[in-house]
């Protein structure tokens, strides 16, 4: 594997795992001017230099691209394409990266674009085919016990959110998504989506009054 | 301050940690019940927003993430190398070299294609023309020409194996040990059972 330890990054590149396991908010101002780094070497054509530096950007920002995708397509391996195209894209159209934009949202709307992609594909799919396997159970840690979060997603609480959220329609469920999985502030959402802040808010008062009829009914 | 509640709107937009008007922040913090609403819905955003983390995590775990990780950046890695770039064979040699090797194949596909059609319609041919029996009296017959058990004509082609088959049983129940014998001879023969059939009628 290529990673940033390997060709004697820095640090905190050495531990890329760990840096994926504390990829928080906190994390994502710094990630923008890691994205000008990467654009600044590709555009110098150090590459080695850009792809050192991209694979923090890669560990910082790939679980909650993973998380979103998830939510989105509520597919694994539909989600792992979409987060590895997206992420692709990225470094390939890293010179296109305009600086006055947070590095979240321009990555998460070419995330969301390669979801939409992906969904069209896996319509077109069913449209063709009969479906012969229901959805992957949720992998286990390889020592063979069930983590406490496979344990969770057991549940019927669980099973009747995922259920609910996917009652949204398209557009609601992509603000909420957005706001409420990813994090991502009213004004960033309608950036990711080209929508208004305003319109936005309309999205998420009605997907979150659809929820709470929903979810409220059933009880905890 | 106002005597009316929030309406559904503002306490969505409270809950989701959206600057309000000062009336509402007012109305909000002096209204129980209101109070108790906004409490209720930002508890359950956060339980849905906890849940979905919890499950998009157990989808992905870390081991998962590191895969991912690995895949996209040696798809990077691989991009970047110059393609590898495979000699063109040049000059008119080469080209005539080509030709006689794709002529001379020809000419072998073509005989390997004649030579199958011609043992396809000669066994097909030998197959339709009843056997003929090729030994001289005095030899043993060949595999071809079996004889059946008690009669003085080589058995046909299609019915030698059956009959291979019957003059094997013949054979074994002659040479039986005497146990099997016992056996044998209690086993009703055909001719046995169409004679008691014929018998009921």
């Amino acid at each position: 594997m290529p990673s940033a330890s390997r060709r004697g990054g820095p640090v905190h590149a050495a531990s890329p795992t760990a840096a994926a396991q504390t990829a928080s908010r906190s994390h994502l101002s710094g990630d923008s001017a890691l994205a000008s780094e990467v654009k600044r070497h590709v555009l110098a054509g150090e590459r080695d230099a850009a792809v050192e530096r991209f694979a923090i950007l890669l560990a910082n920002q790939q679980r909650r691209a993973a998380r979103i995708a998830f939510q989105y397509l509520r597919d694994v391996h539909d989600a792992d394409e979409a987060v590895q195209d997206a992420f692709l894209r990225v470094f390939t159209h890293i010179a296109r990266y305009r600086e006055d934009l947070p590095f979240e949202v321009w990555f998460t709307r070419i995330l969301i674009n390669r979801c939409l992609d992906v969904r069209k594909t896996r319509a077109r799919r069913l449209r063709w085919t009969l479906p012969i396997e229901a959805a992957a159970p949720a992998p286990e840690p390889p020592d063979g016990s069930p983590s406490i979060e496979a344990r969770l997603v057991s549940g019927a609480r669980v099973q009747a959110i995922a259920a609910a959220v996917e009652t949204l329609p398209e557009r609601q469920r992509a603000v909420f998504i957005l706001r409420h999985f990813g994090g991502h502030s009213p004004a960033d959402v309608g950036r990711v989506l080209g929508l208004t802040e305003s319109t936005v808010r309309v999205h998420l008062f009605r997907a979150i009054h659809r929820l709470r009829a929903l979810l409220e009914r059933e009880g905890p | 301050m106002r005597s009316k509640h929030l309406s559904e709107q503002q306490l969505v937009a409270a809950s989701a940690g959206d600057a309000g008007t000062a009336d509402e922040h007012a109305h909000l913090s002096a209204c129980e019940t209101c109070r108790a609403r906004a409490g209720r819905l930002q508890a359950l955003l956060a339980e849905v927003a906890a849940v979905a983390e919890a499950e998009a995590d157990a989808r992905f775990p870390s081991h998962r993430l590191e895969a991912q990780r690995s895949h996209i950046l040696e798809c990077i890695e691989q991009d970047g190398r110059p393609a590898q770039i495979i000699a063109f064979p040049a000059g008119s040699r080469a080209e005539v070299r080509t030709r006689r090797v794709t002529t001379r194949s020809r000419w072998v596909a073509a005989a390997a294609i004649a030579g199958l059609a011609i043992g396809l319609a000669v066994g097909r041919w030998s197959h339709r023309q009843p056997p003929v029996a090729l030994s001289l009296p005095g030899t043993p017959p060949a595999d071809s020409e079996i004889w059946a058990p008690g009669s003085d004509r080589p058995a046909t082609a299609r019915g030698s194996s059956e009959d291979e088959f019957l003059g094997q049983i013949e054979q074994a129940s002659t040479g039986l040990l005497p146990e099997l014998r016992a056996i044998h001879e209690l086993t009703p023969h055909v001719e046995q059972v169409l004679a008691i059939n014929a018998d009921g009628r």
